[in-house]
């Protein structure tokens, strides 16, 4: 074994090889991830992590499939953020006031930043939720784009915002209402809705499984 | 460094003139062309809290202190420490975060941001009014090419004169406003109660009072002779239900329509 580094998962002490990342860490050192790991590629939001390193009083998190381990990390994996998620119907929400109703708690938000620190995704969520109180759908819209749902901002914050739930609504909102209404998705619609698939999908539903999987591998190569 | 006219300024607007409060931005926005001013708006700045907290509760400031902290960045850039607000209440906030918050409490809040850059009390709040002082009634006077002569009352309530260290003018009998109207062609009429509160947020809890405070104002303004009143806050403007912004009104005198 190369060189080594020593980590702390939930405060028990293992040897790791070094350039692990902290999935691939807590695999190696017996875990076995059935919540908590998703696309392993840094797409997907389901593997929040927060920790802290040895002589540092600063709470980090990250994604830990993106994170590579660092000596005396005390790491602790999120597999699930609890939130709030109201039900709403999007074509009736469309500026701030609206949003309001919905998340009558973004009014609180104090411009702490904290948020912003905490997203693995590098994205300005303060950023986020200021535009939206000033009535900027698009700006706040395009500032989220980029969020993965991980939901470590919403655990984060002392204003208890769920950002991710939010941001999301801002995105809909904004391609609901102000965004241009795209002339080849509606072209696409109206060609499944006429059953130009149809044969396509019957066909594939009947192919035994063997045959689903060759094709697959044909797709994939 | 971006190339500007000679009276230029940081911006920061607040939540209230991007929303509900619009007039008062495009009216503003728009004198400041037809004059030659340049308001050049912060690339990032946050609600400033609405209300200067009395309360030790230092999060309340961060709002404000950190669109300084982006004051203080953009300063660099375009040459000045000036920073302007049009709506009374930001200019209140602003105001008495730069002029007032002690010593310790801003390096608790710099330590407390930790890895953000430090807010070093170098940007001077200002408001749109002693922006056109500065520039000048008498050159504001050269636009107007008629006297409409309208009896107006300008009120300025509480935020823009109180507490004494960031009043913009005399606390008991501010002539600002009055010197201005004068200046774009009006009959300015001052009036008693034009210090006085409109009840402020008091209205969103739906108090009495408010609608007491605005009978009586109003009326000191009526007995005066006022035909219009004049404000720079989007909350007295909301709770006296028939002012307008001094800003339109100077649009309208310096022709705004025509100059496109």
């Amino acid at each position: 074994m190369g060189k080594t580094v020593r980590i702390y998962v939930m405060g028990r002490e293992y040897e790791v090889p070094e350039g692990l990342t902290i999935m691939k860490a807590l695999e190696y050192v017996g875990y076995r991830y059935i919540r908590g790991a998703g696309c392993r590629a840094g797409f997907c939001g389901a593997c929040t992590t927060v920790y802290r390193k040895n002589g540092d009083y600063k709470l980090y998190s990250g994604l830990a499939c993106q994170t590579t381990v660092e000596d005396g990390m005390y790491l602790v994996q999120i597999p699930f953020v609890p939130a709030e998620k109201p039900k709403y119907e999007v074509s009736e929400i469309k500026d701030v006031e609206d949003i309001l109703r919905v998340y009558p708690e973004i009014a609180r938000c104090l411009s702490c930043n904290t948020c912003t620190k905490s997203c693995p995704q590098g994205l300005e969520t303060m950023d986020v939720i200021q535009s939206i109180l000033r009535g900027d759908i698009k700006r706040a819209a395009e500032l989220s784009f980029d969020c993965i749902q991980c939901g470590i901002c919403s655990m984060r914050c002392p204003a208890e915002i769920t950002h991710y739930h939010v941001a999301q609504l801002v995105r809909r909102v904004y391609g609901k209402h102000y965004l241009k209404k795209s002339k080849e998705l509606e072209r696409r619609i109206k060609e499944i809705e006429e059953g130009k698939y149809q044969e396509e999908i019957e066909r594939l539903m009947k192919l035994p499984r063997e045959e689903l999987e060759r094709l697959y591998k044909e797709i994939r190569r | 460094m971006i190339l500007l006219g000679k009276y230029r300024y940081m911006y920061y607007p607040g939540c209230t003139l991007k929303g509900w409060a619009k007039d008062l931005e495009t009216s503003t926005l728009k004198v400041c062309e037809i004059l030659g001013i340049d308001l050049i708006e912060l690339d990032r700045w946050y609600c400033c809290g609405g209300v200067f907290e009395l309360s030790d509760n230092l999060m309340r400031h961060l709002g404000a202190v950190r669109s300084l902290i982006k004051a203080e960045e953009k300063s660099k850039e375009i040459g000045t420490g000036d920073l302007v607000t049009i709506c009374s209440m930001c200019y209140n906030v602003l105001g008495r975060i730069s002029f007032q918050l002690k010593k310790e409490d801003i390096e608790k809040i710099n330590f407390f941001m930790d890895d953000e850059k430090d807010y070093s009390g170098k940007i001077r709040v200002k408001h749109f009014l002693e922006v056109l002082k500065e520039y000048g009634f008498n050159k504001i006077r050269n636009y107007v090419d008629e006297q409409m002569g309208i009896k107006v009352a300008p009120y300025y309530g509480c935020t823009l004169l109180r507490p004494e260290e960031i009043g913009i003018d005399d606390s008991q009998k501010p002539r600002i406003m009055e010197e201005l109207l004068e200046a774009i062609g009006m009959d300015p009429v001052s009036f008693p109660m034009q210090t006085v509160c409109c009840g402020s947020y008091n209205s969103a809890r739906g108090i009495k009072a408010v609608e007491t405070l605005r009978k009586k104002i109003l009326e000191s303004a009526k007995r005066e002779g006022a035909e219009l009143i004049v404000t720079s806050c989007p909350l007295c403007k909301y709770n006296l239900k028939e002012a307008m912004y001094f800003t339109e009104l100077m649009e309208m005198a310096l022709g705004g329509a025509r100059h496109g």
